[in-house]
């Protein structure tokens, strides 16, 4: 019998030992910031009757009219994605290698942006001082504000929605060899049957990727249409968010949370159809090892879509396909820049009104910011817990990612299921469940319990880029470590960490701007008790629209860039160029919220 | 317990004592190996069934098989990473407990796709297993630039994996294997990702470095050339269990059964029916009326198939008088295939397909153009086969 001290010297029996703490560690983690919230949620909808909250909002004419609204918000803003997307991406895949990794960035970035201040910066655009009213007004037609009008928010919605569409439709069109698209040629086939029949039916994936994910964010949109819809652009997730902090009503708002979980999870399952759920967020590893693909040869040749080609093929679009879809990706570049670009310049000149273009330059507002403590106390908030939540997602997503790995069958659906789940529920209900757990456990208003919120938030994040790190590492590496004599722990700090170096990065980058931005969480569970960046801002823009926004949205454009810049540079480094691409792509991930 | 009265190799270990070069040092190096019956099972498959193997120190002993045979998960049982269910692994007498880690072995093991780190350069490479030992830096140096100079890539001590040829990233793998003069260094299809011409010229230098460092040699394979090219002795594998195991030559000579003369180089096996004639046994193929070996009477034998190597079997022109008599077998040609120095003829005969084997001089006096040669061979010659339950068509 082998006493204790052999057997904690015993290397299994003491990673056994770490391995439980861990798991004891991470299971409380997520059951307090994700579990119980999402649980709590679904009990808190039901009442006696049981289904009366459910039958108040479903009744009433006012949560009727808005669940309406919401549902077709989001089928008008994924099909607009969809028209403009699917060309551009296209047209990305025909770029030159440096031109391409430029047009990515340039999708990208804004997409690493704060929503707070893209969403001002389409404020400024469509308000009535902003070039497209004047545009309106030279031509004679004096439109006024776009602002609190469905086109306007809808062209806003776009905007931040878009780089969901465009990536994950381009990471599948890129994987076509372009060969096949020859071998069609040679083969008999017109370029537009080649296109229906062999293209097309390769990028549904990527396609239904970005339908999921466009629309379930849609769903869930809590600041663009609060700032920008007006009375008439007010979403499921507004009311939500005003039950909650307003009327303390978390019945009738968990029923309608409730009733999106059920139509995010209706889309999942449709989405289920033509692509594997963990590709949907990113993920190279497939979710079930082994399960059969359900095949999507319904498109594949049949007679409808040859006559279809056939038709297409006299049109005489069908030459132009290059300058057409190129045309596509420079209206999307310019949507996803514009705000930026106003924001910056907003910021410079000197007036109060966003008026834009102005001759004069500025420091004006520079100034201002610079003399008002509350925004240094919010962008030390937003550090301190920033940094908190990146390192809690990433030390729990690494843990995660490698016990996913390592396991199989419902384990591992599991444990996707759980490092998912934050991202693939509206954002407004994992707010939701939040705040009520965090009441009910008095953890609000405290920095470190407002960390722990925002790691849940960050750690899909931090999970699909270490996952992915994971998938593609030779564990071959440990083996040879450890035939060399190298302990367990001095493998994994010389060789996995390093080896793995730019996932971690890029799973730090974007936990550290997923946290930086998160604004409906904190506004529950801390407010203006503990202001962070996105409150103070939020409080700014909705009482009044001052330039000093546009200052520090420019200095988190700055923020954004150079996380984005260093983490490809560190990426570029010593392991190669193929593992920088793999960082950009592996951006792809969606933003539910 | 046992494993943690194992020492762990430590600066007192001699390193890089296979520098001399003195052939008497090096026979002294390599470490003696031991297998004693290894069981492993995966769920309900078997994946070794009982192997014991004896490996003499210094010795280069090839592991052959098919793919799935079991040769992997032994040398995966040697070197720690797969714990064995059953069985004993002792390296010069010393039994290494099944469940003491790999690190804690000392052993060398070079990888198919050799697991170079790559973030570190080939320096850093070498030097990994030296500093994970605390070897202080003085003599590390020392050792990683004759570990380097061993494998003739000093000048790339500085450059990354992924900067190198794959035969280079090899050498490195040998190298950062052979830097803390291991016992027994376990080899898991190290040439299986070269091109063939590559190869060639690894497996000569893999066989000069083997007598330089003298270090034991267990080195995996399915590919039979490089086995025998290689290796002082080859142990065939099948379904977990050792088939065969002798130097190349009685491999090749005396296979014990159809699927070693199947697996070890290309072979003719033709089955037949003992008769007694007077004072010698004779199996007859009674399909083609051939006589496949013949022995005396007392000897008794329950086998009836034997082996033909392509090159035993004469191959003549219908009208050559080197026939002479001779009981022969008149065969049409189906297939002739050129490989330079020989040339590979398929061959129908009355007793089924035959594959042979004629050198280019030979060759050159054949007249094929007739589409039929006579075929014969000298039934002293032919190897018996022992009877196996399931003839599976393994190769």
């Amino acid at each position: 019998m082998p006493d204790f001290y052999s057997f904690m010297r015993s290397p299994s029996a003491l990673g056994r030992v770490g391995v439980a703490g861990a798991w004891l560690a991470v299971g409380t983690f997520t059951a307090v910031t994700f579990l119980i919230p999402l649980a709590l949620v679904i009990s808190q909808s039901l009442s006696h009757p049981i289904a009366a909250n459910y039958v108040a909002v479903l009744r009433s004419s006012a949560t009727r009219v808005v669940e309406l609204r919401t549902l077709q918000l989001g089928v008008i803003v994924t099909a607009i994605c969809v028209i403009i997307g699917y060309p551009a991406a296209y047209a990305l895949t025909r770029l030159r290698p440096f031109w391409r990794s430029a047009a990515i960035a340039a999708i990208v970035l804004p997409f690493l942006t704060s929503y707070l201040v893209r969403t001002y910066g389409w404020i400024a655009i469509l308000g009535v001082n902003g070039p497209l009213a004047r545009l309106g007004s030279l031509l004679g037609s004096p439109s006024g504000s776009l602002n609190g009008t469905l086109p306007g928010l809808i062209v806003a919605m776009t905007h931040m929605l878009l780089p969901l569409m465009i990536l994950p439709v381009f990471a599948a069109m890129n994987t076509i060899d372009k060969r096949q698209l020859q071998a069609c040629s040679s083969l008999g086939a017109k370029p537009s049957e080649a296109f229906l029949c062999v293209y097309f039916p390769q990028t549904v994936p990527g396609l239904a990727t970005g339908v999921v994910l466009v629309f379930v964010a849609s769903l869930g949109f809590f600041v663009t249409p609060a700032l920008i819809g007006g009375f008439s652009g007010t979403t499921i997730a507004q009311i939500i968010f005003s039950f909650v902090n307003e009327l303390f009503d978390f019945g009738r708002a968990s029923s309608l949370g409730v009733l999106l979980l059920l139509v995010v999870g209706a889309l999942f399952l449709i989405a289920s159809r033509f692509v594997d759920l963990a590709a949907v967020f990113g993920i190279k590893e497939r979710l079930a090892s082994a399960r059969r693909q359900r095949s999507r040869r319904k498109l594949r040749s049949s007679a409808a879509v040859m006559l279809l080609a056939r038709v297409t093929s006299r049109t005489p679009l069908a030459d132009r396909i290059g300058l057409l879809a190129g045309s596509f990706l420079a209206a999307a570049l310019f949507i996803l820049i514009l705000p930026l670009v106003y924001v910056v310049l907003v910021s410079f000149q000197p007036l109060r009104l966003l008026e834009l273009p102005t001759a004069s330059f500025s420091l004006t507002w520079y100034r201002q910011v610079l003399s008002r403590p509350e925004w240094f106390d919010a962008a030390r908030n937003s550090l301190v817990v920033a940094l908190s939540a990146t390192t809690i997602s990433v030390v729990v997503g690494f843990f995660l990612a490698s016990r996913a790995m390592a396991s199989a069958g419902i384990a591992r659906v599991a444990i996707f299921a759980v490092a998912i789940g934050p991202l693939a529920i509206p954002h407004i209900v994992l707010a939701l469940g939040i705040y009520g757990t965090f009441l009910r456990l008095d953890l609000t208003g405290r920095l470190w319990s407002l960390a722990l919120a925002h790691a849940i938030v960050a750690l899909p994040y931090a999970f699909v880029n270490i996952a992915n790190g994971l998938a593609t590492y030779d564990r071959q590496l440990d083996r040879a470590a450890s035939s060399l004599g190298a302990r367990p722990f001095a493998s994994f700090r010389r060789v996995k960490l390093p080896v793995l170096r730019t996932s971690l990065l890029t799973a730090c980058a974007l936990a550290f701007l997923v946290s930086l931005d998160e604004l409906l969480i904190t506004l529950l569970i801390a407010g203006p008790a503990l202001p962070t960046l996105p409150v103070r801002m939020w409080a700014s823009a909705t009482s009044n629209i001052s330039p000093e926004l546009a200052v520090v949205g420019t200095l988190l454009v700055m923020v954004a860039s150079t996380v984005f810049v260093l983490t490809k540079l560190a990426g570029l480094g010593r392991s190669g160029k193929a593992i920088a691409r793999g960082s950009v792509l592996q951006l792809t991930m969606s933003e539910a919220r | 317990m046992t494993a943690l009265s194992l020492p762990r190799p430590g600066p007192e270990v001699q390193f890089g004592s296979h520098s001399g070069g003195a052939e008497a040092d090096a026979a002294r190096q390599g470490g003696r190996l031991s297998l004693r019956s290894i069981c492993k099972n995966y769920g309900p498959v078997r994946a070794l069934d009982g192997v014991s193997l004896e490996v003499e120190g210094g010795e280069f002993v090839a592991l052959l098989g098919p793919s799935g045979c079991g040769k992997t998960t032994l040398l995966n049982t040697i070197a720690g990473f797969v714990e064995a269910d059953s069985g004993s692994v002792e390296i010069n007498g010393q039994v290494v407990s099944r469940s003491t880690p790999p690190y804690l072995r000392n052993l060398g093991v070079v990888f198919q796709n050799y697991a170079l780190f790559p973030n570190m350069t080939v320096g850093r490479n070498i030097a990994f297993p030296l500093e994970v030992r605390r070897l202080p830096p003085t003599q590390l140096d020392g050792l990683v630039e004759r570990a380097l100079a061993m494998v003739d890539l000093s000048h790339l001590r500085g450059r990354f994996p992924h900067e190198l040829s794959g035969g280079q990233q090899q050498r490195v793998a040998l190298a950062r294997a052979l830097v803390y003069s291991p016992p027994v260094l376990l080899l898991d299809e190290p040439l299986g990702a070269l091109d063939r011409r590559l190869r060639d010229a690894m497996q000569a230098e893999l066989k000069d470095l083997h007598r330089r460092v003298g270090t034991t040699f267990v080195y995996v394979t399915h590919d039979q050339d490089e086995a025998l090219a290689m290796a002082d002795r080859v142990v065939v594998m099948r379904n977990g269990a050792v088939e065969q195991h002798g130097t190349p030559l009685e491999l090749y000579e005396k296979p014990v059964n159809r699927f070693v003369a199947k697996f070890v180089g290309e072979c003719n096996v033709l089955s037949g029916t003992w008769i007694t004639n007077g004072g010698t046994r004779i199996l007859m193929n009674y399909a083609s009326s051939a006589v496949l070996h013949q022995r005396s009477a007392d000897s008794s034998v329950a086998s009836s198939s034997v082996a033909i190597r392509p090159e035993w079997l004469h191959v003549a022109g219908l009208d050559e008088p080197s026939v002479n008599g001779r009981q022969h077998l008149t065969c049409h040609v189906l297939q002739t295939r050129f490989h330079g120095s020989e040339t590979l003829l398929t061959l129908a005969s009355p007793a089924g397909d035959l594959l042979a084997r004629v050198p280019h001089r030979r060759r050159s006096e054949l007249d094929l153009s007739a589409h039929l040669v006579n075929v014969w061979w000298d039934p002293g010659e032919t190897v018996l086969l022992s009877d196996e339950p399931a003839p599976e068509a393994a190769s």
